[in-house]
């Protein structure tokens, strides 16, 4: 081996320190595993809503989202919705405005595709406003 | 003429006395951030409200100080989580005190959750309270009436006050309550799994719906053990939980290891053991912070 014992030692330790960097991919731990992805079941669900009062003005949110918003003029609604239905049950986020001040009630009704129905009722003064929870096993 | 006046004299003393003992404010010492600001919001300015734990730090992990005693001692009232929270120091505490300082364990009017013989690993080991009743709302409602009431009983002058107080801090609670529940309603049922550091969110999951993995027993000082973690790290996996949490007073050091094994991200710092620098000054501020966070973070 040809030239100074300071060149050969720096190249010793180059060739020494390229080596570490395999080593080091070899020793190090995996790469973060991606999180699993779980997911839910859709269903079809039936939503009947039966208010003691009309006028009435209400909005139903899912997850942050408004699933449903109407001005109601007759007293019973109904529209069908694919969401996802996990077995822990879901929040719907129901507010609710009448134009009279007196007390009156929302009926809500969810019916699943086995034929399940669950039914939550909501009462106010002019308006009303709660977070309902439908669970199959209710 | 003589006794005339030394009569008025005693008088005008007694009447100076009476006004001075009106004015007197009720001594209140805290071995709790929740309950201090529970006994200012109730007490008002009829109270002078000491906080002996002071916003951020570990009530778990705290002793008793010669400082502290003195301030207790020169209380008419002193505030205790209960449940177990003051175990190491609660004895001497109770023998230090003067017999006129009243002792309250709100937190032991309030019914416990419970961990250990109800999960049916140990059957020799006794059930253990969780003492961490604040982070449910509907507790710490409980709490403001207990506070509320011992107040009343030892001031009654001003009983109407700390009706008045009480009113408004518990309408403050609802309001809270409402907009806790609409915010977890942005977040599916199933998603609803909460990792944390330490096991102080129990009285929270059964108010909202969630299920809770935590990394260490209910108080601080357990170390988790390799198959709990790995069991964790599993349940993470299986389940899909995209975030587990740090809390403000704990290191994360375990923490950040079991997101590098399972996928998920750190989602944040929550307030477990009460009151803290930054958002959670106030109740409501900890309680907003705390559940932006994990909503935000699992969805």
């Amino acid at each position: 081996m040809r030239g100074s014992p300071l060149a050969q030692a720096v190249l010793v330790v180059t060739a020494l320190l390229l080596l570490l960097i395999p080593l080091h991919r070899l020793t190090q731990r995996s790469q973060r595993p991606p999180p699993v992805v779980v997911s839910t079941p859709t269903k079809q669900v039936h939503l009947a809503l039966r208010t003691t009062a009309v006028p009435c003005r209400f909005q139903i949110t899912f997850l942050g989202k408004t699933l449903w918003a109407e001005d109601a003029s007759t007293p019973e609604l109904a529209k069908d919705f694919d969401i996802d239905f996990p077995k822990e049950g879901i929040d719907l986020v129901v507010d609710a405005a009448w134009e009279s001040k007196a007390l009156a009630a929302m009926e809500i009704t969810l019916s699943l595709p086995d034929g399940t129905a669950i039914h939550k009722t909501l009462w106010g003064e002019g308006s009303a406003n709660d977070v309902l929870t439908f669970r199959e096993d209710e | 003429m003589g006794l005339l006046s030394g009569f008025r004299a005693v008088c005008v003393c007694l009447l100076l006395f009476s006004t001075a003992k009106l004015q007197a404010q009720i001594k209140v010492a805290s071995f709790s951030t929740v309950l201090s600001e529970i006994a200012q919001k109730v007490g008002g300015k009829n109270v002078a409200v000491t906080s002996l734990i002071k916003p951020g730090q570990d009530p778990h992990e705290y002793q008793l100080t010669p400082g502290d005693l003195s301030a207790a001692t020169a209380s008419d009232l002193v505030l205790l989580s209960g449940k177990g929270m003051e175990a190491t120091y609660l004895h001497d505490l109770r023998d230090a005190l003067p017999k006129r300082v009243q002792v309250l364990a709100v937190g032991d009017q309030i019914p416990s959750l419970t961990k250990g013989a109800d999960e049916g690993k140990d059957t020799e080991k006794e059930a253990t309270q969780d003492p961490h009743w604040w982070n449910s709302i509907s507790e710490t409602e409980r709490a403001t009436a207990v506070v509320r009431d011992a107040l009343a009983r030892l001031d009654g002058q001003h009983a109407a006050d700390y009706q008045a107080g009480a009113a408004a801090y518990l309408s403050a609670l609802k309001e809270l309550d409402s907009w806790v529940k609409r915010k977890v309603a942005e977040l599916p049922r199933d998603r609803r799994i909460l990792v944390t550091s330490h096991d102080a969110f129990q009285y929270f999951a059964k108010d909202y719906g969630f299920q809770i993995d935590s990394i260490e027993g209910l108080t601080t000082d357990q170390e988790p053990s390799v198959s709990h973690v790995t069991a964790i790290i599993a349940e993470i996996k299986k389940q899909g939980v995209k975030a587990i949490f740090l809390e403000n007073t704990l290191n994360p050091k375990v923490s950040v290891e079991i997101t590098r094994e399972s996928g998920a991200k750190i989602g944040g710092s929550l307030y477990a053991d009460g009151l803290g620098p930054g958002d959670g000054e106030t109740y409501a501020g900890l309680f907003r912070h705390n559940v932006t966070t994990i909503v935000d973070a699992l969805k």
